[in-house]
């Protein structure tokens, strides 16, 4: 092919790709305009210069084990945006538009031979892919959510307790589960109407949230039902957190035509142990308990150690 | 397995071919060390000619089971050509992740499901270790290679067509099988590297130019 080089470098210019040419050194040998523009840094100011310099962030293991092997088998390599985020730290083009504070990127890796074909170079190809993220986590965000409450739905409980217990099982680590139920939830909706129900619905979620931590997981299972996995606490924390859900969501006072009326919760509480070795049985666990705390009084916690010692 | 296919290579030639392979693969396992800093034992290859219809089956016959197992595939061109399956099970996926540098902190990626990014982190593994051994055996035939991106296929292996651009249905292809093994620990996987026809007269070269050296003419 004989294609004179200012018509290369005309492409790599209009190119929506950044281009980075790197030596063994991780010196900049090339940079593309797309590369100029978004850093802000223009080609003479960087050439030469190892990327490093101006990009510390590279300078991690990762980035520099695909660099030598691509140096070393001449493979390509492929930089996922759900692995790295970004490779460069460049402000998202249209940030009011976007909720994230860098540029979504991925990018490829891949040697440039000289004529004897020797690795003389690696070659960084990046792409913008910010939008395509956005619209991304906007689909697994609305088929995690449950609409009414914003809190998780049950497809995203399943799916996380799959991976606690994986968890369980290779760390060896506790995890336990609550699940409870408001106490005459039918009564709220016949007598006080579907959107009041809604309404409790909606106040029970809030008053529950500040009596769990950012690694549990909060959902709601279906109907009046609600499930909190706790991870890495034995069953007695998890009974205090069910006791103080329990105290946190019958404390809480609900209006309805400009009176006060209260709601409680029936809560079940359960965690791996000999017996329960599968996220069905534990699921199962917590489920018993809750039938027995409807059954014996409602608005209260019981365990699966009680409903042992009944049966 | 059959019998036609028995004069593409003879005895002496896959004696011969499995010789390469290996010092091949111990310049590869010395790369890899360096490279991921995890030497890895490369076995005695088994080689097989097969028409491009018979891999699936027996890829899928030699790994015998077919529950999870992550398999990544990557296409290689050069003067040989061909494809690339690397085989690990979910269990040695996760300790071979768990190994390396750079790869804690897992979760604090909260957005995408820890499946799918050890997915992605094997599959990087998957492409060092293919190169690895690819590049080397390239070397061999003073040939280098191009590679497109690895690819995640997922749990099973279920290839029933080999690109037709790279292989040729008429013809054979030279399957090797190696098992690899980390050294010290519990983690093991299976490398198929599947070559074109094209590839064989290449390879004829490169065994008659070894065996001359123990006097085969």
């Amino acid at each position: 092919m004989d294609m004179n080089e200012q018509y290369v470098v005309q492409v790599c210019n209009m190119l929506n790709t950044g281009i980075v040419i790197l030596d063994k050194d991780f010196k900049v040998h090339y940079w593309n305009r797309w590369m100029e523009i978004h850093s802000g840094i223009p080609l003479g100011k960087i050439t030469g210069i190892p990327i490093f310099d101006f990009f510390p962030n590279l300078n991690n293991p990762k980035f520099l084990r695909n660099c030598k092997s691509l140096f070393t088998f001449g493979n390509y390599y492929f930089l996922s945006q759900k692995l790295h985020t970004y490779i460069f730290p460049f402000h998202p083009v249209s940030a009011s538009e976007f909720n994230f504070e860098f540029m979504q990127q991925s990018g490829s890796m891949f040697p440039l031979r000289g004529e004897s074909g020797e690795i003389k170079y690696i070659c960084l190809a990046i792409h913008d892919v910010t939008e395509m993220v956005s619209y991304e986590q906007k689909l697994l965000e609305m088929a995690r959510r449950d609409i009414l409450t914003g809190i998780y739905n049950r497809r995203f409980l399943e799916e996380r307790m799959k991976e606690e217990f994986e968890k369980h099982r290779r760390y060896n680590r506790p995890l336990s589960l609550v699940i409870f139920d408001i106490d005459h939830f039918k009564h709220i909706n016949d007598t006080c109407g579907h959107q009041y129900g809604d309404y409790i619905l909606k106040s029970v979620t809030t008053a529950a949230k500040p009596c769990l931590r950012t690694v549990d997981t909060f959902a709601r299972y279906g109907g009046e039902e609600f499930c909190c996995i706790l991870p890495e606490t034995h069953l007695t924390a998890a009974l205090t957190v069910a006791e103080r859900l329990r105290n946190a969501i019958a404390t809480q006072e609900y209006f309805f035509n400009d009176t006060i009326i209260r709601a409680t919760v029936s809560v079940g509480v359960s965690e791996v142990c000999e017996n329960i070795t599968t996220p069905d049985a534990l699921f199962k666990g917590a489920d018993d308990a809750l039938y027995e705390a409807k059954k014996t009084g409602r608005n209260k916690v019981v365990s699966i150690n009680n409903l042992n010692r009944l049966s | 397995m059959t019998s036609s296919n028995d004069g593409v290579l003879n005895e002496l030639e896959k004696d011969a071919l499995k010789e390469i392979i290996n010092i091949a693969f111990g310049k590869a396992a010395a790369s890899l060390a360096d490279v991921i800093g995890l030497y890895v034992i490369l076995n005695v290859p088994k080689i097989e000619i097969l028409l491009p219809e018979e891999v699936q089956r027996f890829i899928s016959a030699e790994i015998h089971e077919s529950k999870g197992l992550n398999i990544i595939e990557q296409y290689f061109i050069g003067k040989i050509k061909g494809a690339a399956f690397l085989v690990l099970s979910y269990e040695s996926s996760k300790q071979l992740i768990s190994l390396l540098p750079g790869e804690e902190n897992k979760e604090m990626f909260e957005f995408f499901s820890i499946a799918m990014l050890e997915q992605e982190t094997v599959t990087e593994i998957g492409n060092i270790i293919i190169g690895a051994c690819v590049s080397k055996i390239a070397d061999f035939l003073k040939d280098f290679v191009t590679y497109t991106p690895p690819r995640f296929i997922g749990g099973k292996f279920s290839h029933n067509d080999l690109p037709q651009k790279i292989f040729d249905r008429e013809s054979y292809v030279i399957v090797l099988k190696t098992i690899f093994q980390f050294e010290n620990r519990d983690i093991s996987g299976f490398l198929f590297l599947v070559n074109s026809f094209e590839s064989i007269n290449w390879l004829k070269q490169a065994i008659k130019e070894y065996l001359k050296q123990y006097g085969y003419e």
